[in-house]
């Protein structure tokens, strides 16, 4: 096996290109004997592939039917590979199963920490019982909890899968036209849920499943509604060592929804979202391309296009709690924008949870909130008559009383530039000191921004501030809120 | 002169055989070295990029997401204490680099940043820009590794290619080649697949070529400069290079930003060519039983405090639980060598990605993380030494017709005349853009001679066909020392570039 496909969200960050393939060697047998493997399975594998791997459809599309196996077996490595990962946290985790008390009314369910498992993974009800599920979501990644009918699982967990994050989170992956009988939402690790739900009337064997992309193939369990008067067995909840804990994440209160606070802001450099910049706006960056596909097998192109998608390479992120956060360039060495009402979702970056699986094609970080602040025009600086710098360059940043000031250097001006929270949120200052010039200073706004402004030195005229020399070395841009 | 005779299930017989023997060995012999988990706070997520001690012997550990913590050693792994350096969140920190108890150099996606603590309050407030000089795809597999001085001011840096497991962003930053774009893992901005040097000014200098996921990199004492990469396309199987100025170690996409490949598209020249052009791994590390995603190396440097391979070099695994250990010599004036497990399982995580020995050298500290195969591999642990040796294969050199095997003990003679002792094989791997290989025209070398030295320490083993650009692998799982200890870790692979003169 010498290719290994991507195994979707489980591959993750930097390091996720390097190798596979001892999960697959060394699991595979065990894995394939111990979990059952069956057709239905891979065919679900092979369709969550195609629904997440476009490129790979590219690929099929050239292939001739003898490929088409090698394919399947691809799709067959990539789904062994998942189920050899979560079959070796299993080898690790030295699962005990214990029976549970049981009133057959209500259940508590949790997760297997690190493992796409549900810790009851089968339990029996009377028809038409109002039961309770307490969800707790003790794991390491996102979950949630879908009770459907019969049969129907396989088409749910394909749907879910094929939605963009967006319409996942907003949803909860919880896919439209489908016979839902009850569900939580999308829980983060360490939320839980109480969902209440009258259980079916017909008897029968009703699949539950976690929905979030990758989880649906493996992480399920049946509730068994039995005839009224039948004896009720009592599940039996799966519980994992202590060591396996330690062993992981799961230990540190770490997530993927990091805050600073007012008085020590969290900075963060990472890929940050792109709110409608262009290269023109950003003349410092560069023009990207999409680009064919490619086949390392036959070492060349095959028809398709890898999309590019959006970010800003290489800005800063600051938050200063729930009300504040802003986006500094260190390119272009301005403010980007501001923004309220939290600060980033790490998941598609880092993982649910407390770590684990980029999302493939589709990993800048997501804003928390609504920006406040735009800055698609710049608001530049020129240094006393001279035109603006459009080519400043970034010297780093400096924290002074916890908060960081940035530095960088335009025509011989030293320019600091220092950005607070407001009273109200969505207002901000901007603090400058320009060192090393003798000259007037002057910045220039948009009608747009001008009435967002005032400054605590200097005398417009229009739409230019300008700063006295004498001033230059210190001097405040107040920003209203944009509802003030 | 003997001759191998193979019937089936032989050599199964001899591995239970040597299985039993462990077992029985086991409940008297304690293992020469023992793995400690080293719990951090809670409030970090222990993914480990950067490992360092400073001269007042605290370990500084550089993280994805936390920053950076300092942490003051103990006895107990459960007890050490913890301070934090720098609160914030790196993006992709992938080493660290101390000049001074108060101020480190930590390669990030975008730049290498001087982090330093300027009033002397214990904690970073200065986060200076060192070098932006090379590009930002928006390819999240774009790792910078090291940095590593070069003895003369500068630092090298190992930057790896992007991943076709990603995308790359609509703006960029830096010059964006098309044909860099072209392959599996690729170069679209400068100098994805380079190691380079960086100067104090913050100047690029392009250094030598060739490298997909160059996640490793470090100086050895005598001041050569060795790389580690990884298993992919145009990498057989996992290679470590010594890697020198001006040569190309074999993956095509770099070399867009070589100006003698001007307008040149690297990957429709054909393989030969690259072949002609590229250097050869100094070791491979055959995939799946040996390693799979081999990350920072480190040389012995402790004298003999950790253990009898003082001089030698280690290296992790990110995708097993595994440390390696290299046996290396100069044959024809070029590196080559041999590796073995060193710790295989025995208590270790996988994810083992930056090492570091500690100030009195008698334990190694792991950095793990898996960014991420799976379930999470994250965390610190410590392999420590506790004075017993082990039986291991101590070196291996080639010779004219064969090789002589020293070890860290005197071996049971018998043993080790017993030609069925020695299971050898040869095979060699791929080159060209396949993602790995396998092993190709696998064959048994027949033993022609044994000589056991008279002090018991080394054995000759003649080999016939021997041949250059090939491995040659040793399984020797019988071999035990004169005081019945089984041999640790029996499988051998030595990559035998040249023949010996």
């Amino acid at each position: 096996m010498r290719d290994c496909p991507p195994v979707g969200r489980i591959s993750s960050t930097p390091f996720d290109d390097l190798n596979p393939c001892f999960h697959i060697n060394t699991a595979l047998g065990s894995v394939l004997g111990s979990l059952g493997w069956k057709h239905s399975l891979l065919g679900l594998q092979f369709q969550w592939m195609a629904l997440n791997f476009p490129k790979i459809i590219g690929i099929v599309g050239i292939m001739t039917p003898i490929k088409y196996s090698h394919f399947i077996r691809w799709s067959c490595a990539g789904a062994a590979a998942l189920v050899a990962v979560i079959s070796l946290q299993l080898l690790h985790g030295q699962e005990n199963e214990n029976p549970t008390a049981y009133d057959g009314k209500s259940l508590e369910l949790g997760v297997i920490p690190g493992a796409l498992k549900f810790d009851v993974s089968y339990f029996e009800t009377y028809p038409g019982t109002d039961f309770t599920i307490n969800f707790n979501n003790n794991g390491l990644m996102a979950h949630n909890w879908l009770l459907t009918l019969p049969g129907r699982v396989d088409d749910l967990v394909t749907a879910a899968m094929a939605m963009d994050a967006q319409e996942g989170q907003q949803s909860g992956y919880l896919p439209g036209g489908f016979p839902v009988l009850a569900h939580s939402k999308l829980l983060q690790a360490g939320e839980s849920q109480s969902v209440e739900f009258k259980t079916p009337s017909a008897t029968g064997s009703y699949p539950y499943v976690c929905t979030f992309p990758g989880h649906g193939l493996v992480m399920r369990g049946i509730l068994k509604v039995v005839p009224s008067g039948s004896e009720l067995k009592s599940p039996t909840r799966t519980q994992v060592s202590s060591q396996v804990a330690r062993r992981s994440l799961e230990m540190t209160d770490v997530t993927p929804t990091p805050l600073g606070t007012k008085e020590a802001p969290l900075v963060i450099r990472t890929f940050m979202p792109n709110p409608g910049f262009t290269l023109s706006d950003l003349p410092q960056y560069q023009a990207g391309f999409p680009a064919n596909r490619y086949n390392p097998s036959i070492g060349k192109d095959v028809p398709g296009t890898v999309k590019t998608i959006s970010g800003i390479p290489a800005a800063v992120g600051v938050n200063f709690g729930s009300d504040f956060s802003y986006c500094w360039d260190t390119e272009n060495c301005r403010l980007l924008y501001t923004w309220t009402g939290g600060f980033l979702n790490m998941e598609v970056y880092w993982g649910g949870g407390a770590g684990g699986g980029r999302k493939s094609f589709d990993y800048v970080p997501r804003l928390i909130g609504e920006i406040t602040y735009l800055g698609i025009q710049p608001i530049p600086i020129s240094i006393g008559s001279d035109a603006p710098d459009l080519r400043p360059k970034y010297v780093g940043y400096r924290m002074v009383d916890s908060v960081p000031q940035f530095i960088y250097t335009s025509k011989g001006a030293h320019i600091m530039e220092t950005i607070l929270p407001g009273s109200v949120p969505g207002a901000f200052i901007q603090k400058f000191m320009v060192h090393g010039v003798q000259c007037p200073v002057t910045l220039t706004f948009s009608e747009a921004t001008r009435s967002r402004v005032s400054s605590n030195h200097g005398t417009w005229h229009g739409l230019d501030l300008i700063i006295s020399p004498a001033n230059v070395s210190g001097f405040e841009i107040h920003w209203k809120s944009p509802t003030q | 002169m003997f001759r191998r005779v193979h019937f089936i299930g032989k050599k199964y017989w001899i591995a239970g055989a040597a299985c039993l023997a462990a077992l029985s060995w086991g409940s008297i012999a304690e293992p020469a070295y023992r793995v400690e988990e080293i719990p951090l706070p809670p409030q970090v997520a222990p993914e480990v990029g950067g490992l360092a001690f400073n001269s007042k012997g605290e370990l500084v550990v550089v993280t994805r997401r936390s920053g950076i913590l300092i942490g003051s050693p103990n006895e107990d792994p459960n007890n050490f204490s913890w301070r934090v350096f720098a609160n914030t969140s790196f993006h992709n920190a992938t080493g660290v680099l101390l000049l001074s108890d108060d101020e480190m150099l930590i390669p990030q996606m975008p730049e290498l940043t001087r982090v330093k603590d300027t009033d002397g309050d214990g904690a970073a407030d200065w986060y200076e820009c060192v070098s932006k000089a090379w590009g930002v795809s928006g390819n999240y597999h774009e790792t910078n590794g090291g940095p590593v001085p070069d003895g003369e001011g500068n630092w090298f840096v190992a930057i790896g290619t992007a991943s076709h497991n990603g995308p790359t962003f609509d703006i960029v930053r830096g010059e964006y080649s098309k044909i860099g774009r072209r392959g599996r893992n690729f170069s679209a901005v400068a100098y994805k697949g380079w190691v380079v040097k960086i100067t104090p000014e913050g100047n690029l200098i392009p250094w030598a070529s060739g490298f997909r996921a160059n996640n490793g990199i470090a100086m050895s004492p005598e001041g050569d400069l060795w790389v580690t990469d990884n298993q992919g396309d145009w990498r057989g199987t996992s290679p470590v290079f010594h890697v020198e100025e001006g040569n190309f170690y074999g993956h095509p996409s770099s070399l867009v930003w070589d100006p003698s490949f001007p307008g040149e598209d690297p990957l429709e020249y054909c393989v030969e060519k690259l072949e002609e052009l590229r250097t050869r791994a100094a070791v491979l590390l055959p995939q799946g039983f040996m390693c799979n995603s081999p990350a920072e190396p480190i040389f012995d440097t402790t004298e003999g405090k950790f253990g009898p391979f003082a001089g030698q070099m280690f290296v992790g695994d990110i995708a097993g639980q595994r440390i390696l250990r290299l046996m290396i010599e100069k044959v024809g004036g070029k590196y080559q060598g041999a590796c073995v497990q060193f710790v295989d399982g025995e208590g270790l995580r996988g994810g083992n990605n930056r090492l570091v020995f500690a100030p009195d050298g008698k334990s190694l500290y792991v950095g793990q993380t898996y960014r991420g195969w799976g379930r999470p591999e994250e965390g610190l642990q410590r392999i420590v030494f506790d004075g017993k040796n082990p039986f291991e294969m101590h070196e291996i050199h080639l010779q004219k017709e064969g090789f002589v095997l020293s070890f860290t003990e005197p071996v049971d003679k018998a043993v080790a005349m017993n030609p069925e002792s020695y299971d050898v094989q040869s095979y060699y791997y791929n080159y060209g853009p396949q993602y790995g290989s396998s092993q190709m025209d696998k064959i048994d070398l027949e033993i022609a001679q044994i000589a056991v030295a008279a002090d018991g320490q080394s054995v000759f083993v003649k080999l016939k066909g021997l041949e250059a650009k090939r491995l040659v692998e040793f399984n020797i799982p019988s071999m035990k020392s004169v005081s019945g200890e089984p041999i640790a870790h029996s499988k051998i692979c030595y990559t035998l570039n040249q023949l010996a003169p």
